[in-house]
């Protein structure tokens, strides 16, 4: 049952979902945990802890939210604000050791991006286990003591989908609503309108608007990239550009009373507020990869010899790229174009048979995206081959 | 990902937390640095959340050999970038509940740590001032310097005044804050030190403490 603060908190962080939300880093005991009792791990985003609560219901369980300030599992992961830190904190500090008899800690698969299984286990003792991407897995994952692929992959379902138009749509008509109603406030009404139902055909529509490939090729070099005319993964998003010109044309002439200049400003105003959310639409999701910089499009690379196909890579990945063959002891990447560059095989692996390549051809080294998260966004591709030479995580270093 | 757009702006972080905490502290920050530098007896100091090395790297100038422990590589990397030449500092990538792991019990003279403990979980506060005592020589020298909660409810709102415009334009601008710690001296005194000085600006929302593990302290730390 959903108590009423539930629904409004629900309400209030959807629509502030691109914030973080911090909670206390703690330990919380799910129903009447005994000593053998599984111990996971989450993040202290406050929307995603109670998501996990929810989905616990029922179960006997320790729960240890890691100090990741405030953000999700996988951004935080993929910006370094979850890693193996974060996790020996909350196990040092929690006091679970003196609660449970076994020493097993079951993460979230997507913490894979940022957490290093091996340090959190050479430091705490701890054996780390990545659990299902998604928290209303865990019970089934729990029961059955294993995961089905299904519960390996990320998933963008439409309820998901209209979460993210909120996350655009309030903040950008708070804004621009609030800027309008200082100076024409007959306009805010339209304004906001606009902005929700650009928001919600955009991520509504996704999978027909994007496809299943999203940045697998190249985009347009330089500013034309944003540009939804010429981006061939997103030019489809004109569409919804001209559903709303006609659907202003026949409100302005309709109720509106506009002019041809009025509908003509409208209309860019509109094209402003597509351009906005589709520049970099397909990265905010779970599904693709950001095309912002295409000197950023990494393949991985895999060395076959140095693979010993403990399958890691098969375990964290949330796209299902790899395959193992139990016969040979080998991984093979089978979806290369779906890899959505978050790294996590990479970091996992015990072999470091694994590396980005970017399009120059330079190899970002597992040492590189262990330390510095170079992973899904960012300033990855930047100083690539000075960094090269950085030291080791956790290795002590004397400058000279 | 959802929250993706502070994320894009979070990963640069690091470039402008200087600037971010100098708006911060309307440029108090670089007197506190001085004096925290000026306090520190060393000679093996250790700099627990060292940031971009501003007072790590001024200890190193007075000739202290200083070791800087940090989370975040980012932020080692513009210490690193920051050293002058002829400089000697040993850099550390870790959290600050792991101390022990890289450092010998008693191997530390000073241990110095500024804006760090308002960034710690409470539990996390009193598990590092545990190793901080164990790493420290009897005698040894803590010194902290953070925010802290004003003393009284008139200063709160004078503190509330000035800082909430200012932290919002600063966290806009720069992505950087700092969050008042509670019960600092309580925590520091609960973990066996003895606090021999209290520095505080004029609020009272910032203050420098500096502590001694005592000569005659049988406790060590359990």
């Amino acid at each position: 049952m959903l108590r009423v603060r539930d629904i409004f908190l629900d309400v209030l962080q959807v629509c502030l979902r691109v914030f973080p939300w911090p909670s206390e880093p703690r330990l919380i005991r799910v129903g009447n945990p005994g000593r053998d009792a599984p111990v996971l791990v989450t993040c202290n985003y406050d929307y995603t802890i109670r998501r996990v609560m929810r989905a616990l219901r029922g179960q006997n369980v320790y729960l240890l939210v890691a100090p990741t300030r405030g953000i999700n599992v996988w951004c935080a992961a993929a910006g370094g604000l979850f890693t193996a830190h974060q996790v020996i904190s909350i196990l040092r500090t929690s006091g679970i050791g003196g609660r449970v008899d076994h020493r097993r800690v079951i993460l979230p698969q997507l913490s894979a991006t940022g957490v290093e299984r091996k340090l959190v286990e050479e430091r705490t003792g701890w054996h780390v286990v990545f659990g299902p991407v998604y928290a209303c897995d865990l019970p089934a994952y729990l029961a059955a003591e294993r995961k089905t692929d299904e519960m390996r992959k990320v998933r963008f379902p439409l309820i998901r989908r209209l979460e993210m138009a909120v996350a655009w749509a309030y903040p950008i008509s708070v804004i621009g609503g609030v800027v309008l109603a200082l100076g024409w406030p007959h306009l805010v009404l339209i304004f906001v309108a606009m902005v929700w139902a650009v928001a919600l055909a955009l991520f509504g529509f996704f999978p027909w608007l994007y496809g299943p490939m999203g940045y697998a090729g190249q985009r347009n070099p330089g500013w034309t990239r944003y540009l939804v005319l010429f981006d061939p993964v997103v030019r489809r998003n004109l569409l919804v550009w001209l559903a709303l010109v006609v659907a202003l044309g026949v409100y302005g002439t309709g109720w509106g009373g506009w002019n041809g200049w009025s509908l003509v400003g409208w209309s860019l105003a509109a094209l402003f507020v597509v351009l906005l959310i589709s520049m970099d639409m397909a990265g905010s999701t779970p599904l693709h990869k950001s095309g912002l910089h295409e000197d950023r499009l990494l393949h991985i690379e895999l060395d076959s010899v140095a693979c010993r196909g403990r399958a890691m890579c098969w375990e964290v990945c949330p796209k299902n790229c790899y395959v193992i063959d139990t016969r040979l002891h080998k991984a093979s990447i089978v979806e290369p174009d779906a890899c959505v560059q978050c790294g996590a095989c990479i970091v996992q692996c015990p072999e470091d048979a694994l590396a980005f390549v970017a399009p120059g051809g330079e190899r970002i080294p597992p040492e590189t995206i262990r330390t510095h998260k170079l992973n899904l966004l960012g300033r990855r591709a930047l100083p690539v081959s000075s960094r090269n030479s950085e030291p080791r995580p956790d290795q002590d270093h004397v400058n000279r | 990902m959802g929250t993706y757009v502070w994320m894009r702006i979070l990963e640069s972080r690091p470039f402008r937390y200087d600037f971010g905490i100098r708006l911060l502290s309307l440029g108090h920050i670089d007197a506190i640095y001085a004096r925290v530098t000026q306090l520190a007896r060393g000679p093996r100091v250790l700099d627990v959340g060292c940031g971009t090395g501003n007072v790590a790297l001024r200890l190193a100038a007075r000739g202290l050999h200083v070791t800087g422990v940090e989370l975040s590589p980012e932020m080692l990397d513009v210490a690193r970038r920051k050293m002058s030449p002829g400089l000697e500092a040993r850099w550390v990538q870790t959290g600050a509940v792991e101390l022990t792991d890289h450092f010998q019990p008693v191997s530390f003279d000073t241990i110095v740590s500024v804006l760090l403990f308002s960034e710690l979980s409470p539990a996390e506060q009193a598990e590092t001032l545990r190793q901080c005592y164990l790493l420290l020589r009897r005698g040894g020298q803590l010194i902290i310097c953070d925010e802290v909660r004003a003393p009284t409810l008139v200063r709160r709102s004078l503190h509330n005044l000035v800082r909430l415009p200012l932290a919002a334009i600063t966290y806009a601008l720069t992505q950087t804050g700092t969050g008042a710690v509670r019960g600092l001296e309580e925590k520091v005194a609960e973990a066996h030190f003895t606090i021999i000085r209290r520095e505080a600006n004029r609020l009272g929302d910032f203050v420098l403490l500096e502590a001694e593990k005592q000569e005659g302290s049988d406790a060590e730390g359990a």
